[in-house]
């Protein structure tokens, strides 16, 4: 059989509608924002003033107070509710894998709290949550135990959006998870067994180690996603008391929309973007490094 | 079938035809403008402005439909709607806080501009002349500015307290912070009942608006003397010391612990549970006081003008409405638009306004029989309130603003930083955003 020899062309035409596709949805977007970053908008006579302002809305970004507690609570809460969410899905995962056909109904109500759209969680949670009236604290007040300011204390509220977080978004880690589990090599464990492995010791030596690639990709897609927390915030909150519970996208929201200052907050928005790919970039790095020395 | 049955039974189908092509024909001649779409908020009022267009709709036959927000939201699409090519909303309904935004931007229609022979009805009240607008000197001026809104809803804050309790302790409305706070503690018993409940959580606005008839009335301001442009920052003034100090005196010795996270809902919520003595709303709210179906203690609110620091005047906060048509619109919406509007500022349509649960914004209103009526009290509270009511600034930065004292007041009032850092730091933030935007401006040294 003869093979045919493909010029440059049709290789790379072939890709011309993906280019296409990525300039008009990702590229675009994002190259706006990085021109509006450097704009100051405003509106005058009806019509829209743009004046270029070099870095000063970037020199302006740390001096934001609402900026810097964004960062430093967004930061607590990737980091401790994507354990969690990591940590309590593996640990379904597992539980559900070893009932077999039996853990239907568990894998049914399991994955409930993700199919609830944001904005009804934080109707329910606010309503459980309530000072006077919730759920909570009707049930603490039965057993003896003074009611609990869940979202009004500066020194409680980012825990207990965090606890919100965890229950929406723990079903995300277990489905991805779950996946994983069932995809493990059965003979391995059962060699393991054979040779006398205790339960934790199959688990920590054999499934772990073949797990671990899952569980890093849960975790960075599960903080790619936290680092954007927003409804459960405006729900909850609104970024106080204070700003115990403010986080960057809620930040963004506030410069950019309710204060009407698209050149800041397009500045904001441009270094997020860019950490938050850099934070990426890193770990996959890291990942990667790990695999190749194994 | 006979020739007299056929001839019937034709003269009755004839006469049904040209009856109900005549109800054609009529329904056609009422409805004598297009329909127009209202972008508005969710609010306590918007029931009473809802059935109001409904009345507006079976008189005339023209159709109004409402695009209902909460508050952001709506800020949000009127802000898309006059900045797009061609409005998708015929009347904005604008609030009070941001509305210089919109004359500012030059996004709004004089309405003398749709019908030149267009006057506000004298028995509308102006709220501090905010309808006009100079886009020469950049001001709201009844002289020599534009008329570019009318007045929808008053909106402004009044005392809401238990008549009941007050009865029973042979008390009378407290005029001082003083004797409130002093009312307060005495009914204070959580979690029973809290002596008072105050709007103190952060939002586009909320604790801001709650606190402003404090700092004003202890003889204090935001700004030094917005009439004539001095914008120097006077916050951080000893009168704004003692408000925030007794704002959260107020929280402290007789609110809940959770103030800070306190909105307006949640305030109404304390309410018409029975479980708080006072509380400061917006007029609307009166209306679910005495509803059965949503309150437990009908009858016994009663509603007073704020108090205020010896020495000084009640200055309940305008958080008013107004309707404004967009520019980018075609003719004829405009004119249905104002159609609309020369309806509503009409006495009649205001007092049945008033009699459908809406909060008119017409002295007909507030000075007919209807508001002797015990049941419309709030009225009598309202003749008193309405020309001591003051807006909290002119200047379309006011969101920047807001979003400084929000921060810092709910901090403040949250227990995170100290009244005197609170106000010196919206101090030094607010002239900032001033001084960016080219105001005459300054501030107070900083409190010690």
């Amino acid at each position: 059989m003869t093979s045919v020899q493909l010029g440059w062309m049709p290789k790379y035409g072939s890709l011309f509608p993906a280019i296409v596709f990525f300039l008009a949805l990702a590229a675009l977007p994002v190259a706006n924002l990085l021109f509006l970053s450097f704009m100051e908008i405003s509106w005058e006579g009806g019509v829209v003033q743009r004046e270029f302002v070099g870095l000063e809305n970037y020199a302006a970004l740390a001096d934001d107070p609402l900026l810097k507690a964004g960062i430093s609570n967004t930061l607590i809460l990737v980091v401790v509710a994507t354990s969690c969410q990591v940590a309590l899905g593996l640990a379904l995962a597992l539980a559900c894998s070893s009932l077999g056909n039996s853990s239907r109904l568990y894998r049914t109500l399991f994955i409930l709290p993700i199919l609830i759209p944001g904005i009804i969680i934080g109707a329910i949670w606010r309503l459980m949550y309530n000072f006077q009236f919730g759920i909570i604290n009707q049930g603490l007040d039965l057993l003896g135990i003074p009611a609990i300011d869940w979202l009004g204390s500066p020194h409680l509220a980012l825990a207990s959006v965090i606890v919100v977080d965890i229950w929406h978004w723990t079903p995300f880690s277990f489905l991805l998870l779950l996946a994983a589990v069932e995809g493990l090599p059965k003979d391995v464990s059962e060699a393991a067994k054979v040779d006398g492995a205790t339960a934790w010791q199959e688990f920590r030596r054999v499934s772990l180690p073949l797990l671990w690639p899952a569980i890093v990709t849960t975790f960075i897609f599960r903080a790619v996603i936290a680092f954007k927390v927003f409804d459960e915030v405006f729900l909850l909150t609104s970024g106080g008391p204070g700003t115990a519970t403010e986080v960057i996208s809620f930040t963004i929201y506030q410069r950019f929309f309710l204060q009407d200052n698209p050149g800041y907050g397009s500045a904001i928005s441009v270094a997020v973007i860019f950490s938050v790919a850099l934070v990426i970039a890193i770990a996959l790095q890291m990942q990667n490094r790990r695999e190749a020395t194994r | 079938m006979s020739f007299r049955t056929v001839l019937g039974k034709s003269l009755v189908v004839a006469s049904s035809t040209v009856a109900v092509l005549g109800m054609g024909v009529l329904a056609a001649a009422a409805q004598s403008q297009p329909p127009i779409n209202v972008v508005i908020n969710q609010s306590p009022w918007l029931e009473g402005f809802a059935s109001i267009v409904e009345e507006y709709e079976d008189e005339t036959g023209n159709r109004v439909s409402l695009d209902v927000n909460p508050y952001a939201g709506s800020l949000e699409k009127q802000r898309n709607a006059v900045r797009s090519d061609k409005s998708e909303f015929d009347l904005l309904i604008v609030n009070g806080i941001f509305y210089p935004e919109m004359y500012h931007g030059g996004f709004l229609e004089p309405l003398t501009k749709i019908d030149p022979d267009f006057e506000l009805d004298p028995q509308i009240y102006t709220y501090g002349d905010t309808p006009w607008f100079d886009a020469e000197t950049k001001t709201v001026n009844r002289e020599t500015g534009d008329l570019l809104t009318v007045p929808v809803n008053p909106n402004i804050t009044l005392l809401y307290y238990r008549k009941d309790l007050y009865d029973e302790k042979g008390l009378t409305a407290p005029e001082t912070f003083e004797e409130l706070l002093e009312n307060a503690k005495l009914f204070h018993n959580p979690p029973e009942m809290y002596g008072i409940v105050q709007r103190a959580s952060r939002a586009a606005v909320s604790v801001t608006w709650d606190f402003f008839p404090y700092i004003n009335g202890y003889g204090g301001s935001f700004f030094q003397d917005e009439s004539i442009g001095d914008y120097v920052v006077t916050i951080n003034s000893e009168a704004g010391r003692k408000a925030l100090e007794m704002y959260i005196t107020l929280a402290k010795e007789a609110g809940p612990e959770n103030t800070a996270s306190l909105t307006q809902g949640d305030l109404i919520q304390f309410l018409v549970t029975g479980k708080a003595a006072h509380s400061v709303l917006p007029v609307a709210a009166w209306a679910q006081m005495d509803d059965p179906n949503k309150s437990i203690i009908p009858g016994k609110i009663d509603y007073a003008t704020l108090p205020h620091a010896d020495g000084f005047a009640s200055t309940p906060a305008l958080g008013h409405w107004l309707a404004g048509i967009p520019k980018n619109l075609d003719d004829a919406q405009k004119v249905a638009a104002l159609e609309f509007l020369k309806w509503f500022q009409k006495p009649e349509t205001q007092i049945a306004y008033a009699e459908l649960g809406g909060a008119p914004v017409s002295s007909a209103a507030y000075e007919s029989d209807f508001a002797e009526k015990p049941e419309n009290r709030y009225m009598l509270a309202m003749r008193t309130a309405s020309p001591q009511a003051k807006g909290l600034w002119t200047i379309p930065e006011g969101a920047e603003i807001a979003a400084i004292t929000e921060l810092g007041l709910n901090r403040a009032v949250a227990g995170e930083i100290t009244v005197v850092d609170a106000l010196n730091s919206m101090a030094k933030d607010m002239e900032k955003v001033l001084s960016d935007a080219g105001y005459k401006t300054g501030r107070l040294p900083d409190l010690k």
